[in-house]
């Protein structure tokens, strides 16, 4: 129920099989199915922390408290640099501020509510998958050949950059062999063809320029 | 209204251009397979496809986007039925009932139900879109910046209030977008701030890589750390999906049109989309139902009450998009973002300046919801052996087709970063329970809030009182802080109660 406004969220939408139909969705909502579940665990909240979905990195209440005020103070901060403008009540400066202070209204009540709940404690909600060395990795390398594909695409060349990123993490999540090559081969040709040549994109050529065109 | 009407020979000529043509039946295979995909939604079929419409006119442009949503809020059912899996969140509501009653042997009818439902939701959207929104921009005429100020203010109470029960963290999400927004220089003094001397943020976080991020790459960070399950299809051969399903349409006419008006008025509000449109009016359904207990056990009703109400809030999304540039879903978000890149400012006069894009974009939709049920129809006897696609071969194509598309725009390896940046902050967001939503509309809205608030005060001398002093100015003015004061009170006893 994660967009359903207050007034709708009551006995005939909740039932056994949203659960159930939450399950299967796995990530893709599950938003509102954590939120509805959170409030059926309220009563435990001490475990909650244990019993958090499976695929999600979760603060607790306060450290996202903390983690508001800081980004509060750090807006704040630059903004005093800013300069205001002349023969005008409010400049550049208003509108960092105003957010500034909402985040801090926001940091605040979150930690009322942690305190009320006995829960002032610093850290991460451990999911289940951040156990297991696979998954971490799994997000480790989609992330790090992010990273590397941004550094190496414009000297290397889009085309070997992109093939070599596409084996190596299909690969990765498990694909065999004849399934990456094929698949890696055709993804690049596709994008090349699709950007280079119909949209007219100078993918950069890197080293192999002079050979395509 | 005449200027569209003049308009229309010209906008016929560009929609069946057989270029335009072309690209909307690719982005109608590609707006089917995202949708039919589980976990791929609808807005990520937009932002993956807004790298490929910056090069491309507006009229193809628009085309492709109005065929590619349209096409996957339907394709979106098909997963639900013959897996128990939604495609997108706007299908999850009725997957279940969908399921049972292919489990049943009424697979064709649930489809069948699924796909027309679809169709005249679409078409009843797009109706009210072409009759509503010109008359609305012709009276948006008359707003001054305090009108637009308000409006501005009203549509992001919406997303924070349609978001979720907690309204503090609707409020982060928000204030998550609000601040991105002030990256860049500020709108009056042109002053540099937060760019870190980074002169690709001057002008503001970019908007396309920001939302490939936020929609795509967030999701591969969560698919990648799933357990990848097997397929197993509840049915994989069809009959005729018409037999059988005329009576049951017109024993269920009602619903269907109850179905319309609540997914295009929730479609109309701003931030809540066609998931949302889905949840309520299959609540509604159920509450108003003969057979309440069969819904979520296999309920044609159910799936008739839904059905017909997401594809309508599609087109009812549009509204105060093209009228107010306040996106009533996230989808029209991505779109407004393309439409300013394309010189097509949304605003008031978006109908008398561009009356040939308007007509086609019209054009467009009703299209696209006719050629639904023969594509349709074909997409899901197709779906068995497509959606069996390998999870390590589809995830790295959707981040290819992310990077090079953020790449593409400006040709600039900096765009990556903003990329990745958004798509950690949204995975982090959702991870904590905060809506995107609203953080969506912070980022399109930061802007103008900023702008007609400031250029309002300029103008009024720094009188706050100016605010209230035109009518309708005074008016949205009430509106938004009886809004603001119901919903805080309302949380307050909320939290006392427990």
């Amino acid at each position: 129920m994660k967009f359903a406004p207050e007034w709708f969220r009551d006995e005939t939408t909740a039932s056994a099989s949203e659960h159930s139909v939450y399950q299967r969705l796995g990530r893709i909502n599950s938003y509102q199915f954590e939120t509805k579940r959170r409030q059926d665990l309220t009563a435990t909240s001490a475990r909650v922390g244990a019993q958090q979905g499976e695929t999600i990195l979760k603060v607790t209440d306060f450290t996202l408290a903390l983690m508001l005020l800081a980004l509060a103070v750090a807006m704040t901060v630059g903004a005093a640099s800013f300069p205001p403008m002349p023969g005008q009540a409010f400049g550049p400066r208003l509108f960092p501020n105003l957010v500034a202070s909402g985040f801090a209204l926001c940091a605040v009540v979150l930690i009322l509510r942690a305190a009320k709940a006995k829960q002032i404690k610093l850290g991460i909600v451990t999911p289940d998958w951040w156990r297991e060395p696979g998954r971490r990795g799994n997000l480790a390398i989609l992330l790090g050949s992010i990273v590397a594909y941004t550094l190496l695409v414009e000297r290397v060349g889009f085309l070997l950059t992109t093939f070599a990123t596409m084996v190596v993490l299909m690969k990765r999540l498990g694909a065999s062999w004849r399934a990456t090559l094929f698949a890696a081969f055709l993804g690049t040709a596709v994008t090349y063809l699709l950007f280079a040549y119909w949209l007219r994109v100078p993918l950069p050529p890197g080293l192999l320029n002079g050979m395509v065109r | 209204m005449g200027a569209l009407l003049d308009a229309f020979p010209q906008a016929m000529a560009l929609v069946f251009d057989p270029y335009t043509l072309g690209v909307g039946l690719l982005a109608t295979i590609f707006g089917l397979f995202v949708g039919a995909m589980p976990g791929l939604t609808a807005t990520m079929a937009v932002a993956l496809l807004i790298p490929v419409t910056f090069f491309i006119p507006p009229v193809p442009a628009l085309v492709a986007i109005v065929m590619s949503t349209s096409m996957a809020i339907f394709a979106g059912d098909i997963p639900g039925a013959l897996l128990r899996i939604p495609g997108t969140p706007a299908s999850a509501a009725y997957a279940d009932d969908a399921y049972l009653l292919t489990k049943k042997g009424k697979g064709e009818l649930a489809l069948g139900i699924c796909l027309v439902t679809s169709a005249i939701g679409g078409i009843f959207g797009t109706i009210v879109l072409i009759l509503l929104a010109p008359p609305l921009a012709d009276f948006a005429l008359k707003f001054s910046m305090f009108e637009y100020f308000w409006l501005v203010t009203l549509g992001l109470t919406c997303a924070v209030f349609v978001t979720g029960n907690d309204l503090l963290r609707g409020m982060i999400g928000l204030l998550v977008g609000l601040a991105i927004a002030c990256v860049g220089q500020d709108v009056t003094a042109g002053h540099p701030r937060y760019t870190f001397e980074i002169k690709e943020l001057l002008s503001g976080v970019d908007f396309i890589p920001a939302m490939v991020g936020m929609f795509a790459v967030s999701e591969l960070m969560r698919r990648v750390t799933e357990n990848a399950g097997e397929a197993d299809f509840a049915q994989t051969k069809f009959k005729s999906f018409f037999h059988g399903l005329w009576p049951v349409l017109k024993k269920y006419k009602f619903n269907i049109w109850r179905g319309n008006i609540i997914g295009t008025a929730i479609g109309i509000l701003p931030g809540a989309g066609a998931d949302i449109a889905a949840w309520i009016s299959y609540s509604v359904g159920k509450k108003f139902s003969k057979n309440p207990e069969m819904f979520g056990k296999g309920s044609e009703e159910g799936l008739v009450d839904a059905g017909a109400a997401n594809n309508s809030a599609i087109a009812g999304a549009w509204v105060p998009a093209l009228v107010f540039g306040i996106p009533g879903d996230s989808v029209t978000a991505v779109v407004i973002g393309m439409l300013q890149m394309k010189n097509i400012q949304p605003g008031p006069d978006i109908f008398t300046e561009k009356p040939v894009e308007m007509t086609a974009l019209f054009i467009a939709f009703i299209l696209a919801n006719i050629i639904m049920i023969p594509l349709g129809i074909a997409a899901i006897r197709v779906a068995a052996k497509v959606l069996v696609i390998q999870r390590a071969v589809l995830l790295p194509l959707i981040l290819l087709f992310c990077v090079v598309g953020s790449f593409a725009i400006n040709n600039n390896a900096f765009a990556i970063w903003i990329m990745l940046a958004a798509g950690i902050v949204a995975w982090m967001m959702e991870a904590n329970d905060i809506p995107i939503a609203p953080a969506i509309l912070g980022i399109v809205l930061g802007d103008m809030l900023e702008k007609k608030f400031l250029t309002s005060m300029m103008q009024s001398d720094g009188r706050f009182t100016a605010f209230f002093e035109r009518p309708i100015a005074a008016v949205l003015a009430a509106i938004t802080v009886t809004v603001w004061v119901a919903l805080t009170w309302k949380a307050w006893q909320g939290r006392k109660a427990k």
